[in-house]
């Protein structure tokens, strides 16, 4: 089902047999997917399809009902919240609503986990911070409260707040989704500049553009199933699944 | 018949007033700083449903504001006691206060951390904060913004209530005044100056609030 990786390292994330069931409904339904470091991988799928549960599922915001996880060929114990802490210092993510902590600044934003994990000293948090944000084109935002700032603005903060955990990998679930059209741009051109810098990447979004662009493997869900993984080229040009085709029909 | 108010008598009865007054002031401010705490401590556990624990604090909470507190006090005052617990009058004041005011404390800071958004906590925890991280730099500043006008009316109860502690002979304001009322029987001028002391401390409570109120809002001010 999974395109193949290159054989000689293990995959980053790896997933067999993912179930997750809410009150019996099963949102996941037995879900196997590898993610190859520096791979770009992009969620597509209806709504209520499992894309959001899937990649919670990577990071344990959501508590597996079954299946496995690994990072980096470590199994995580989906019930312990210390070996998913450890995961979580590994693997960052990025909210549809930003979610940046509105009493802090900007950059207090930035350089809490870090300093807290341990990660980094509270100097280098900061030299990390003003670089990142200087990339994004917001270091003089560094001192603002987020409420001061526009939603894609926003984002771009909360990227660079995933990012000064110097993770292994970001997982983004529709970051583009609340933002006005105008703004949708300059958040994925920050996501286009991290693929391109090698991050790898689990993208749940409707940017179908994006990620034809961008993604080195599109995986299309619908009811908790992975229906067909492919690059963008197969997914987009020749799917395989009729489901597939009558999705893309629907949304292009 | 006319009553005749006499100013002079509240004038002379005010030392002793005072003294009650400071006793007052003094059992309510140490009883609101640990029902402040109590209401913090508890509502984390709620809020991390720690087993065992979460549920000795739920049936406290529900003991404390199923029962009167008069009770409380004298179950405190003798109940301890003959547990071999020896606590002086005042402090059995505190601890019976303290104990009411924690318990709609916890409620109140646990509607306040309610209150703070799920994604909040989500984003602490894929930032690998630990539970404590986030209930010290997310949680309790941002829940206890929105839970500060009910901890508030509770700790203008715990002030209110500090009246009901005369019942085990505590000397605190209302104590002092019913002991002159009896003595000598100036029942208005009592009640008026116990009322203006009671206002003054309730009004002074509330500023003091209100610039808290000001110093947690301000990272939320635009401009
Ligand atoms: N916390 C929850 N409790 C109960 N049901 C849930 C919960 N989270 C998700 N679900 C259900 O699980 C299914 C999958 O939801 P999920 O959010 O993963 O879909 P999605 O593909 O991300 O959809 P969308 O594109 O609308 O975000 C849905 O039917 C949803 O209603
Ligand atoms: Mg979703």
């Amino acid at each position: 089902m999974t395109a193949a990786v290159s054989p000689s390292s293990p995959p980053l994330i790896s997933v067999r047999g993912l179930v997750k069931s809410f009150k019996g409904m099963r949102a996941l339904d037995g879900v196997d997917a590898d993610i190859a470091r520096g791979e770009v991988l992009v969620v597509i799928g209806p709504s209520g399809s499992g894309k959001s549960t899937f990649i919670r599922c990577l990071n344990g915001l959501e508590m597996p009902t079954d299946g496995r996880i690994e990072v980096d060929g470590a199994p995580v114990q989906t019930r312990s919240n210390r070996d998913w802490r450890r995961a979580r210092q590994r693997i960052g993510m990025v909210f549809q609503d930003y979610s940046l902590f509105p009493h802090m600044t900007v950059l207090r934003n930035i350089c809490l986990a870090p300093q807290r994990a341990g990660v980094a000293t509270a100097a280098q948090a900061e030299e990390t911070a003003i670089r990142l944000l200087r990339r994004v084109g917001l270091a003089h935002k560094a001192d603002s409260y987020p409420v001061e700032l526009s939603g894609g603005q926003q984002q771009r903060v909360a990227i660079v707040r995933a990012l000064a955990m110097k993770p292994d990998a970001i997982l983004f679930d529709e970051p583009t989704s609340a933002l006005d059209p105008e703004t949708v741009g300059e958040v994925l051109a920050v996501m286009r500049e991290l693929a391109r810098e090698g991050m790898t990447m689990v993208v749940v979004t409707h940017e179908m553009g994006f990620a034809r662009e961008v993604a080195d493997r599109v995986m299309f869900m619908d009811r908790g199933r992975i229906v067909e993984t492919g690059t963008p080229a197969q997914v987009f040009g020749s799917p395989a699944e009729p489901r597939t085709r009558e999705f893309l029909d629907m949304i292009l | 018949m006319t009553y005749d108010f006499q100013f002079g008598y509240i004038v002379d009865t005010m030392p002793a007033l005072l003294d009650g007054l400071l006793i007052t002031i003094e059992v309510s401010v140490i009883s609101i700083a640990i029902s402040v705490v109590i209401g913090i401590v508890g509502a984390a556990i709620r809020l991390f449903e720690i087993p065992v624990l979460s549920q000795v604090v739920g049936g406290y909470v529900h003991f404390i504001r199923s029962t009167p507190l008069l009770p409380q006090i004298y179950f405190v005052f003798y109940g301890f006691s003959g547990l071999g617990l020896q606590l002086s009058t005042f402090w059995s004041g505190v601890l019976a206060l303290s104990l009411w005011g924690g318990a709609y404390n916890i409620e109140n800071v646990r509607g306040g951390f309610l209150a703070v958004s799920k994604g909040l906590r989500e984003a602490a925890g894929s930032l690998a904060f630990r539970p404590i991280h986030y209930l010290w730099l997310v949680a309790l500043p941002l829940g206890v913004r929105i839970s500060l006008p009910t901890m508030l009316n509770t700790a203008v109860s715990v002030l209110k209530n500090s009246a009901y502690l005369q019942a085990i002979g505590l000397a605190e304001l209302t104590f002092v005044a019913m002991d002159r009322v009896a003595l000598d029987f100036r029942i208005l001028e009592m009640f008026a100056a116990i009322g203006v002391l009671y206002l003054g401390i309730v009004l002074i409570l509330s500023l003091f609030v209100r610039r808290l109120e000001g110093v947690l809002q301000r990272p939320f001010r635009t401009s």
